[in-house]
């Protein structure tokens, strides 16, 4: 009754292919690779999901390492097994809640979700694979539906904090029930699917842990004339454009959606378009169908330069590497041209014919986004409203923004956006010292370590986690081992308000000096201006600064301290 | 297709399956000797000779043809191998 049921994309024979990959030694194993270690289990055999993952990390420069828990034992291996693993994939299949098919839907949800606490309390990153579509499901009177249904709801709204949820129907769907299910590899092997669908669905979560070792894409700048609308403003008038969305306007509508919903993730976007600044905003004003508005993006740049230099500006103003960011035109020659110019920006081919442009950029799952961070979403609009506040005198805007230091011990909830912060920070680093998360970890274990995370919090909104200070008592003084600051929050007196902070708990901790040590590096000269400023004297070696605690305190800032 | 043609075949899914390229097949192979040729090599084994020679085993054949002479024989029955 299924042969029918879904999709009907051919994948025959792409398990042995992935299984050929990995035996003709495609897969190297180098130094310098980046490589990830990753264990995988669930409630049926994951091995067949090997050489599809690994198959898939390597064409992506990773190397991965696979092990497997013994079958069904994943949630036991959760308290103390595989310490050296950074992701752990678990397959809820529903092939192995119902045994087969052969009985009523049973999974535990208390006990997964208790299983995938354990393992982000050790530090590992989980990708859950959600219960699939069975055949029984497509009987009317079926009882899998619901139970399955119901699980799926409670899967997200409880696990969605946790780990990272791979909906499997939408595979299922793209190939049918026919080529998914193989009652003989369940059989024989516990396999909950055919293997060359398990393949399939190797190949999406190894696109999943890729994209989330690589730098997110926070940025898109996009091109105006024949990418966002059809026509060229300057010369037909923003009445001229083609935008109705029930005709050939539908695919520049579909493109903007597409990236309206980016934007809703807290990706920024901007424009760099060749036009007269008074051209290209007309449209945003004049034309009701524009699914993107001019407060969408954080910047929009039109000017005659060419499309290189405009993003260089956006850049800067985005304050994101080249490599987080993608540049949409629907020009083949200005792709090239901000491409060569701009080493690393990411430049994605667009079809000439719009309608096929959305799938093209869906498919090349540039834009998988497996976590989607707090800071990210507030970053957009603050980037927005910053810009927007620049107008008004230095003092006045301080004050204005009535400013709040919220600060907080670095805890498993925060420790992955302040490893982050570590690793990422240049401008505003003390000592270059960037723990990777488990070092960070390692650090704050000792009962004479401190860790702290700062959030800027304004009237316009929240900046997010933008300070971390790490410090070690030492007698009674406090030396900081690390002490970084996003640039974002630059000229906010943020500094002055986090030194305030560790001031205080210092004092209150009988602490008399705080001390450090600022290690010189290709761009954090700004770190030992800031530090003078503040009131830290630099000692007659030249290699230490210190801060009397009491005395030596400048209060002069705008910040009020909140936290722990 | 004749024999010596399908055993080279096979011994070439063989060594791809168990990871040896210098794994001399002699004929006589069963699961557990070598000792590589273990339960989930054996199902790499069956989906690998299935897409190489486009044919389907049952799940009955498949926990059947524990030995290199068996698989063989599946094969030699199978239709598009009968050219032998």
């Amino acid at each position: 009754m299924n042969s029918q049921v879904g999709g009907n994309r051919t994948i025959k024979g792409s398990y042995v292919r992935s299984l050929k990959s990995l035996r003709d030694g495609l897969i190297v194993s180098q130094d310098g690779l980046q490589s990830v270690s990753i264990v995988l289990g669930g409630n049926a055999n994951t091995d067949f999901l090997i050489p599809g993952l690994v198959s898939q990390l390597s064409e992506d420069g990773i190397v991965a390492h696979c092990s497997s828990t013994d079958f069904s034992s994943w949630e036991m291996e959760t308290f103390t097994g595989f310490p050296d693993s950074d992701f752990w994939v678990v397959w809820l299949s529903s092939a192995g809640a119902t045994t087969g098919g052969t009985t009523d839907f049973v999974l535990e949800l208390d006990r997964v979700s208790e299983a995938i606490k354990r393992l982000k309390a050790r530090g590992k990153d989980v990708v859950a694979l959600l219960p699939e579509v069975s055949s029984a499901e497509f009987e009317s009177t079926s009882i899998h539906c619901p139970e399955r249904i119901r699980f799926l709801a409670a899967c997200y709204e409880r696990l969605s904090a946790e780990a990272i949820l791979v909906p499997i129907d939408p595979i299922v769907a793209s190939i049918g029930l026919d080529q998914w299910w193989s009652p003989k590899y369940w059989e024989v092997a516990k396999s909950p699917a055919s293997p060359d669908a398990v393949d399939l669905v190797a190949r999406e979560v190894g696109v999943i842990i890729s994209r989330s070792l690589r730098p997110r894409i926070r940025g898109v700048i996009v091109d105006l004339d024949d990418t966002l609308w059809g026509g060229i403003v300057g010369e037909v008038g923003s009445e001229g454009l083609m935008l109705d969305p029930q005709s050939n306007g539908r695919p520049y509508l579909e493109l903007q959606y597409f990236l309206k919903t980016l934007s809703r993730r807290g990706v920024m976007l901007a424009v760099a378009s060749k036009n007269d600044p008074e051209s290209a905003v007309r449209p945003f004003r004049e034309r009701p169908e524009m699914i993107l508005r001019e407060d969408d993006f954080i910047s929009i740049h039109a000017s005659w330069h060419s499309k290189s230099e405009s993003i260089k500006e956006i850049l800067s103003q985005m304050n994101v590497g080249v490599e987080s960011v993608c540049f949409l035109d629907d020009s083949a020659m200005e792709r090239d041209e901000a491409k060569t110019r701009l080493p690393g920006l990411i430049v994605p081919e667009l079809a000439d014919n719009p309608s096929e442009r959305v799938s093209q950029l869906r498919s090349s799952r540039l834009f998988v986004q497996p976590k989607i961070m707090t800071e990210d979403l507030l970053r957009s609009t603050y980037v927005r409203d910053n810009k927007i506040e620049t107008h008004v005198g230095v003092d006045d805007y301080l004050k204005s923004l009535e400013l709040r230091l919220v600060s907080k011990k670095i805890d498993l909830s925060n420790v992955d956006r302040c490893a982050s912060l570590l690793q990422k920070t240049n401008q505003f680093n003390l000592t270059l010292w960037r723990p990777t998360k488990r070092e960070l970890l390692d650090f704050l274990a000792s009962s004479q370590t401190l860790g702290f995370c700062y959030r800027l919090v304004d009237r316009i909104g929240d900046a997010g986690i933008t300070g971390v200070l790490l410090g070690r008592i030492d007698g009674d003084r406090l030396r900081i081992e690390a002490w970084v600051v996003s640039c974002r929050v630059f000229n906010r007196k943020f500094e002055t308000a986090i030194i305030t902070h560790v001031a205080q708990w210092a004092s209150s901790h009988n602490l008399v000096t705080i001390e450090a040590t600022y290690v010189v590096g290709p761009r954090n000269h700004r770190t030992k201006t800031v530090m003078t400023e503040i009131g830290f004297v630099q000692d007659q070696a030249g290699d230490i600064m210190r801060l009397t605690v009491i005395s030596g305190m400048s209060n002069n800032h705008p910040i009020r301290i909140e936290g722990e | 297709m004749n024999y010596p043609d399908l055993f080279v075949r096979v011994s070439g899914v063989f060594r791809l399956v168990l990871d040896s390229p210098e794994l001399q097949i002699v004929g006589h192979e069963c699961i557990g000797d070598p000792a590589i040729w273990d339960s989930f090599a054996h199902v790499n084994l069956i989906i690998a000779l299935e897409s190489e020679f486009n044919v389907e085993f049952t799940a009955e054949e498949i926990s059947q043809l524990h030995s290199l002479e068996s698989i063989m024989a599946a094969l030699i029955k199978r239709q598009n191998v009968s050219e032998i």
